[in-house]
């Protein structure tokens, strides 16, 4: 018993941990002078989120998370900078009258959803069942109940992929 | 294990990532800046579908596959979205948003 009040508060003081290197992995991702900077603090605050999704008893998310996201859109952002890099800095003087404007907006929707997020009674009625989700669980209901949306993805991939080629692809005075 | 995390706390988190990555989405004027904003805004998503799924919903899978579909959506459109990127760079030798103004009426 002492174990496992010990194993509780170790999960929650991890979970409050990784949130709290997210968020400010987060803001160096946004405010970030340099932009090679901020692609790596996010992929940091990609795999604290991670962290998270196991905690959540979210496995299978984890480890897609950190493949798909830390791995392959990290990779992706940061070759798109490296093609994309000018030698300066892209902000001019004609962003400074939007960054008020952002953040008045964004702490309004923080603040809203916020307190929707507190005063609301989620647990209301519910009787949380807080078990581990095993992979096999996961693909008996994602190839049974979602068999179609499974289809459906694998085409929007298709259609990405293609779509990607044909508009990055370099036109030559042939056609 | 996951008892003494209320779902408050979560939904706060998921909450402030997404605030953090509205901000970016707004004040950036890089588009590989702005396509980084939105994978924060939805991984924010991400996390509440988990902890929704996780602590309220009566089948624990959904939210989870749910999750796995905007994981989906989001590499096709960050790999589509850098396509698009890297052409405007090509023609204009800049990615600025605010120069992306030949539509402007």
């Amino acid at each position: 018993m002492e174990r496992e009040i010990e194993g509780m508060n170790f999960a929650a003081a991890l979970f409050y941990i990784l949130s709290g290197i997210a968020i400010v992995a987060a803001l160096g991702a946004v405010l970030a002078r340099n932009i090679v900077y901020a692609a790596l603090s996010l992929v940091g605050a990609m795999v604290m989120i991670a962290g998270i999704f196991f905690i959540l008893h979210a496995d299978f998310l984890a480890l897609v998370q950190l493949l798909i996201y830390a791995g392959a859109v990290g990779v992706l952002l940061i070759f798109g900078l490296m093609l994309t890099n000018t030698g300066r800095p892209v902000t001019g003087p004609k962003d400074l009258w939007q960054r008020p404007i952002a953040f008045v907006t964004a702490v309004a929707f923080m603040l809203v959803a916020g307190y929707v997020a507190v005063s609301t009674d989620w647990m209301q009625g519910v009787v949380p069942q807080l078990e581990r989700v095993p992979p096999a669980v996961l693909a008996n209901s994602l190839f049974r109940n979602w068999a179609l949306p499974f289809e459906i993805a694998s085409l929007v991939l298709l259609v990405a992929m293609i779509g990607t080629i044909v508009i990055s692809r370099r036109e030559t005075s042939s056609d | 294990m996951i008892e003494a995390i209320p779902l408050d706390h979560v939904v706060l988190v998921a909450t402030a990532l997404f605030g953090i990555g509205l901000y970016g989405v707004l004040s950036r004027r890089n588009a590989v800046a702005i396509l980084m904003a939105i994978e924060l805004m939805l991984n924010a998503v991400n996390i509440n579908f988990i902890a929704f799924s996780m602590y309220v919903s009566p089948d624990p899978t959904v939210g989870q596959i749910i999750a796995i579909f905007v994981i989906t959506v989001a590499a096709a459109e960050v790999a589509l979205g850098l396509a698009i990127v890297l052409q405007i760079f090509r023609n204009k030798s800049n990615i600025n948003v605010d120069d992306l103004d030949l539509l402007r009426w």
